[in-house]
């Protein structure tokens, strides 16, 4: 696998990790399901793994960079499972609606372990890390590994903002209820 | 707190593209830190269910 290729494997992955985000924040602000703050960090750990496969765009492909990458799935897929085993006992009830049958704390744990296959997998094919004497460039020229790091960034920073909203600087209700900090602020006017 | 730990990341990918490398390293392994923190504080707080 050239380093071109696994560029563009990378950042194909940073798209579908930024679409699952996008769903996330679609279900947040359509269907007004607030994330709870399990949901919260298991979307913290979906950035985390953006941040990996974000060194792979911008720097190209290293093992360390995967291992970044399985860090952050790591960390979010404990966050799933802690999530599901919370709801496993039948009449606890659960979180949020079900998409396709699965509540998105499953999605997510799922996701997560696809993640790490996936970088076991990408780690197995050794030429992409062969750049010869040549630093490669930043994004490797490529237009889709710069869209890519865009969408992750911009998603990054929304998620900032909306968890600022709705948790404020310290602790998020749980389960939320509203935008707490956002509610907090009309109050002060 | 969760809010924090979204900035930490963004501000680790911007350093990745100001050629930041290092410092975008420790950034990231500050917010994991900070995130298993932020998880064990909710994974054993009371729980809200009723068996």
């Amino acid at each position: 696998m050239t380093p071109e290729l696994s560029r563009r494997l990378n950042a194909l992955a940073l798209l579908v990790i930024c679409g699952i985000l996008i769903a996330a924040f679609i279900d947040q602000l359509v269907n007004f399901d607030l994330p709870c703050p399990l949901c919260l960090l298991q979307r913290v750990g979906l950035v985390a793994v953006g941040f990996g496969l974000c060194l792979n765009l911008v720097k190209g492909p290293r093992a360390h960079h995967y291992g970044i990458i399985v860090l952050g799935a790591v960390f979010g897929g404990s966050v799933s499972i802690r999530q599901i085993l919370l709801h496993i006992v039948p009449g606890t009830g659960s979180y949020g609606d079900p998409f396709l049958g699965l509540h998105f704390y499953t999605w997510a744990g799922l996701a997560f372990f696809c993640v790490i296959l996936g970088a076991a997998l990408m780690l197995m094919f050794e030429k992409q890390f062969e750049y010869g004497d040549v630093q490669p460039a930043p994004f490797g020229g490529s237009a889709l590994a710069k869209f890519a790091f865009v969408v992750i960034l911009v998603l990054a920073a929304g998620n900032a903002v909306s968890a600022l909203l709705e948790c404020g600087p310290g602790i998020c209700d749980d389960p939320p209820t509203d935008y707490k900090f956002l509610e907090q602020l009309e109050q002060a006017q | 707190m969760i809010a924090l730990l979204f900035a930490l990341l963004t501000l680790a990918m911007l350093l990745v593209l100001w050629n930041r490398s290092t410092l975008a390293y420790i950034v990231f392994g500050v917010t994991l830190v900070l995130s298993v923190y932020w998880l064990q504080f909710h994974a054993t707080s009371q729980l809200t269910i009723h068996l």
